[in-house]
């Protein structure tokens, strides 16, 4: 009787550990940062998000069950070699790795992770929406961050709840969207390279409608240089959910 | 007493013959199995589900075994996917292999249901030896992370897109690409001989 509840006991410690927080995004409007001509600003319906981004104990858990993400066994389709390439062994991680958000991770596993949850990735609009990047107090810090060569990766949820409830949005690594790759600045109307027009169908010129929004460029840009198997030491993700 | 090990010797035999004949069958089972299942980089990883303009469901497991060519495109795209799709015409006229396939993938999860995909293959009067498909979101997004191809829907529905025209070799892997809207496909052409 007694090792049926300490067995219950376990299995509820271990759902906890694996579940995340979410917290609901109002619905609200946000204004692209990147406009194409006729583009108007964008209705975000409200949504969930998870409270912290994914960390490396979430991540291995996810693995242990799902061996084809493990780093000896995923695809060359979905990963680089730099895939989960911090971590001690394929199925380990280091005691100081639990609470750290998950990087070196490709937007297939991120995507597989959050599928196995019952969510999604957040589009490129929830997460800029979300993240309220366009507040000048956000845009602050987010500028310091940005300026500050990055060191040792922190725990998540050192920094300050947002006042959506959020942590970790910016300051501590970068983030996965769903749609990463719809952000084209390739054919930007800048740019003289007459090639790379050619690969675009369509209006190849994409302004920034507030060229002042100096971190948020830096954001985009970053996406934009990111193809889905890339994996980088300060890029992770968190996952999203539609509201039913 | 005789009679008994007689008995225990058939026995015996039947068991090690039952035996080898499962471990026989288990192998055999295995290795099929292990010979139908994609290399590394081939596309038949992927586990999306599409639909034909014959509106059949397919799995990229399914497609043929053959060498194919394929581009993601639009109906609706005015300049630059006719283009993508005459150029796949010339591969076709100039390729001396005649047993390939030819994929078109389209972005537009809304619109181009299978009637219209049938309606733009008779307009582009494309043969036989032409498939087109169409998904869901999530799944389009997909296959154009898997071939790096950049798209973005525009506010009046249409799509701004990569150009890239890829070869795939009968195992699912991507053996040319062919980038940008340049007549230039000879380096392509020879994977078709």
């Amino acid at each position: 009787m007694y090792k049926l509840l300490w067995s219950i006991g376990i299995l509820f410690s271990v759902s906890v550990a694996n579940s995340q927080e979410m917290v609901t995004i109002p619905e609200g409007v946000y204004s692209p940062f990147f406009k194409e001509e006729g583009e108007t600003d964008v209705q975000i319906k409200s949504f969930e998000l998870d409270v912290y981004p994914v960390t490396n104990q979430q991540f291995l858990n996810f693995v242990k069950s799902e061996k084809k993400w493990q780093s000896e066994n995923v695809s060359p389709l979905f990963s680089e070699t730099s895939y989960l390439s911090h971590w001690p062994a394929p199925d380990k991680i280091k005691d100081s790795q639990k609470k750290q958000p998950v990087v070196n991770v490709s937007w297939f596993a991120a995507r597989a992770y959050c599928e196995s949850k019952g969510k999604r990735l957040p589009t490129l609009n929830e997460w800029e929406h979300a993240s309220e990047a366009q507040k000048k107090e956000v845009l602050d810090k987010i500028l310091k961050w940005y300026s500050t060569p990055s060191s040792e990766v922190n725990d998540v949820g050192a920094s300050k709840k947002s006042s959506h409830g959020l942590h970790d949005m910016h300051g501590l690594i970068w983030e996965w969207i769903e749609d990463f790759s719809s952000v084209i600045i390739v054919g930007d109307s800048r740019s003289t390279n007459k090639t790379s027009e050619s690969l675009f169908c369509g209006a190849g010129a994409l302004k920034s409608k507030r060229p002042d929004e100096y971190a948020t460029f830096m954001r985009f840009a970053f996406r934009s240089s990111l193809t889905a198997k890339s994996s980088t030491k300060n890029l992770g993700f968190r996952c999203a959910r539609s509201k039913k | 007493m005789k009679y008994i090990v007689f008995l225990l010797s058939i026995l015996m035999a039947a068991t090690t013959f039952a035996k080898s004949g499962h471990n026989g069958h288990k192998k055999h089972k295995h290795e099929s199995l292990k010979a139908s299942e994609p290399t590394k980089h081939s596309l038949f990883h992927l586990t999306s589900e599409w639909k034909t303009h014959k509106e059949k469901k397919v799995k990229f497991n399914n497609l043929e075994k053959k060498k194919s060519v394929m581009t993601m495109i639009f109906t609706n795209c005015a300049s630059a996917c006719p283009m993508l799709v005459s150029e796949m015409k010339d591969m076709q006229a100039q390729a001396k292999n005649k047993n390939i396939n030819y994929y078109l993938f389209s972005f537009d999860t809304e619109r181009d249901d299978p009637k219209q995909l049938t309606k733009f293959k008779n307009k582009m009067k494309l043969d036989k030896n032409w498939t087109l498909f169409h998904g869901n979101k999530s799944d389009t997004r997909e296959l154009a992370n898997v071939l790096g191809i950049q798209y973005k829907k525009t506010p009046d529905n249409n799509f701004i897109h990569s150009n890239v025209i890829f070869v795939l070799n009968e195992k699912g892997e991507i053996i040319c690409k062919k980038e940008g809207l340049k007549p230039n496909v000879k380096e392509c052409l020879k994977h078709l001989n």
